[in-house]
């Protein structure tokens, strides 16, 4: 953190997670995992937060919708790592209103979720752990709608768009793009690796594009215009060395063309013991992306502050 | 720091109740200076004079590093610890290595290590039995690199913690220990590191409400006075709430607030040890309009009421402290309907500043009875 590039600033020395607001002058982010949810506005650089009226706040992840409110996600009370981060991991609307208190959309769901940056449509999965009726090592991802014209907000329009029968390839929900009409999404394979997969919601096509075997490639934000998406990637190990999985990734940027020719590495913490960069995410201009410091140690989505990586 | 706990026990124990009719014929000459009589402008969260300096957006019950470099503080009611450096407004997760129940204060020992307040689990949404049944005490290493060691003792509210010695002193109560049926006791103890691992040592009672002034009374300890940390500023909540002097070695007890009427809890201690900061609602006598008081240590009564956040009924000003040279005093500015120790950031008011304001406001005052 004492010798960053010029164009990667420090925004704050503790939490992870990061989002941008839809007019990109606020990120949303966690204190830590099982804990708040902040908002860091950027010109000030005054940190709020979010669920300090929540006794007992236990989320993961926090993320804004189109409207500037907030998807909230994480169990209703915290139990246990395992069981809090996925049995129990649910989803939770906030209003952007100050004061306001989380509610229940009443969906369990694995991990992330993608949101929409043009409307209220999210897509998240489901596995086992959450959805009983999913047959252990089954995922599937669900593409639904936050209705938010009534007193309380609730999810409609569910539609299942993407099932995957076993361990071959356990869906996480990631990223729309191309006018929301494709999905991007995280393809973790047996032996701790993954792939970016993209999904036509249209024809129900899945594309691998990163196809060479045995490589952590995990999709994150995408770069407006959709041409490339932000990975956390481990293929800097081929010549650092170090073990191969999310534990050694740093952020690498990712032509969305399944060719893998324009790959590319932004960031060098993991050239250093303990280091690693993840969690990436775009403006919606485009012109800065915000992660995370965080420590191979850990588990993944841990992080130690978020960074602001100005594009050229 | 509890006065909605102190209403709840008011209604529930009918301790109190009893003297009620005492207090409206109380009649009191006490010598008062302010600062900064009632404001032109609306004192609020975002309205302050120049002397106030706004260092955060989130957290409460700020605690100064001994450096005055740093301050502690929780993000909330039960939640985790941070530390804000006060030059740059670098703000650092304290408690973010392991998990926890949540805490509801944290307070530099005087070895530099923090001590923690909160449960072992938080149960379930259920705040009142976290901060009144089930809170305990912990060390944590300054060195953040394991979880806190748990002392193994109850505490009600907050403690007095030792500037100089990792001496301590706290509050336990029927809720905490069942046999203790209606008690409020104060312990003092000593934090011994012998071991390899923090542990409270010669713990004993110094002080209880089983008789006296104090009969029945709701105590807590505030600090240790310095200069002579013998003596424990205590809050008794004994008819009003009081400001209350004990002698550590006599076991005497002197009440220097002496307002059976008012709410008078004493908060941060200036380091000469002559004053202390008090929360009172003096101005308005309603139980939970308070600002901030600084009160004379001494049988004088001698108030100078220093915030008022709460003149227009909207806001408080509530859990002060004294950066260790003097200079500075640090605080919150919650809305006036929110529990007790609720807070939105840490206000940090210069004490020079404050001075020179207050001497240009008497000169102009002086200059206006003059003209008249």
């Amino acid at each position: 953190m004492d010798h960053l590039p010029e164009n990667v600033d420090i925004l704050t020395y503790f939490g992870e997670r990061a989002d941008f607001s839809p007019d990109n002058k606020r990120v949303a982010f966690m204190a830590k995992s099982f804990g708040d949810a902040m908002v860091i506005d950027l010109e000030t650089r005054n940190i709020d937060c979010l669920t300090c009226n929540v006794p007992g706040a236990a989320f993961l992840r926090v993320m804004h919708l189109v409207t500037g409110d907030y998807l909230l996600i994480g169990p209703d009370s915290f139990q246990d790592i395992e069981t809090s981060r996925s049995r129990d991991n649910e989803l939770w609307f906030l209003s952007k209103e100050p004061g306001s208190r989380p509610v229940q959309l009443g969906m369990k769901m694995s991990e992330g979720a993608a949101i929409s940056k043009k409307s209220l449509q999210i897509a998240f999965s489901q596995v086992h752990s959450q959805n009983p009726e999913l047959p252990e090592g089954a995922s599937r991802i669900i593409v639904a709608e936050l209705d938010l014209s009534g007193n309380t907000p609730k999810l409609i329009n569910q539609k299942t768009v993407f099932e995957s029968p076993d361990r071959s390839c356990v869906a996480e929900a990631q990223d729309f793009y191309d006018n929301d009409t494709k999905l991007i999404f995280a393809c973790y394979e047996p032996k701790g690796m993954s792939s970016v997969t993209s999904l036509d919601l249209n024809s129900g096509e899945t594309t691998n594009l990163t196809p060479t075997p045995n490589v952590y490639d995990e999709p994150e934000g995408i770069i407006p215009g959709g041409k490339y998406t932000l990975v956390e990637s481990d293929r800097q190990c081929e010549w650092l060395g170090g073990k191969r999985g999310y534990r050694n990734c740093d952020i690498w940027k990712l032509r969305m063309d399944g060719t893998e020719n324009d790959y590319v590495r932004l960031t060098n913490f993991n050239d250093y013991v303990n280091g690693k960069a993840s969690n990436p995410v775009v403006s919606t201009d485009g012109k800065y992306m915000a992660f995370q410091l965080a420590n191979p140690n850990d588990a993944a989505g841990v992080g130690y502050g978020l960074l602001l990586y100005k594009f050229d | 720091m509890n006065e909605l706990f102190i209403k709840m026990l008011k209604n529930s124990l009918g301790i109190l109740s009893k003297n009620f009719g005492v207090f409206s014929c109380a009649f009191f000459t006490v010598a008062v200076v302010y600062a900064q009589p009632a404001n032109d402008k609306e004192w609020t969260d975002t309205q302050y004079p120049p002397y106030f300096e706004r260092l955060n957006y989130f957290g409460e019950r700020p605690d100064w590093s001994h450096d005055g470099k740093k301050i502690l503080f929780v993000g909330r009611t039960f939640g985790d610890v941070y530390e804000i450096e006060v030059a740059t407004g670098k703000i650092e997760l304290i408690t973010g290595h392991y998990y926890h129940g949540g805490y509801s204060r944290a307070l530099y020992l005087s070895n530099g290590d923090i001590l923690l307040l909160g449960p072992k689990d938080f149960p379930s949404d259920d705040w009142r039995e976290a901060r009144f049944k089930l809170t305990e005490l912990w060390v944590l290493d300054k060195k953040l690199n394991s979880p806190p060691t748990r002392l193994g003792e109850f505490i009600w509210e907050g403690p007095a913690v030792s500037r100089t010695q990792l001496r301590i002193a706290w509050a336990e109560h029927h809720g905490n220990y069942p046999d203790q049926r209606r008690y409020w006791q104060i312990w003092l103890g000593d934090i011994d590191y012998s071991s390899g691992k923090p542990q409270i040592k010669d713990q004993h009672i110094v002080l209880d409400n089983s008789k006296g002034e104090i009969k029945g009374a709701v105590l807590e300890p505030q600090n240790f006075r310095p200069g002579n940390e013998d003596e424990l500023t205590v809050q008794s909540n004994h008819g009003g709430t009081e400001v209350m002097l004990l002698d550590l070695k006599n076991g005497e007890i002197v009440n220097l607030s002496k307002s059976p009427n008012s709410y008078d809890e004493p908060e941060g201690i200036y380091p000469d040890g002559k004053y202390t900061l008090v929360e009172s609602d003096r101005h308005r006598k309603t139980g939970s309009q308070i600002d901030l008081y600084k009160l004379k240590l001494d049988t004088s009564e001698s108030w100078e009421r220093i915030t008022y956040f709460n003149e227009n009924g909207k806001y408080k000003a509530s859990n002060p402290v004294i950066s260790d040279d003097g200079k500075f005093m640090a605080f919150q500015v919650p809305r006036l309907d929110e529990v007790a120790g609720v807070g939105h950031g840490i206000y940090i008011l210069d004490n020079e500043k404050y001075e020179e304001a207050k001497l240009k406001k008497q000169r102009k005052d002086e200059r206006k009875t003059g003209r008249n």
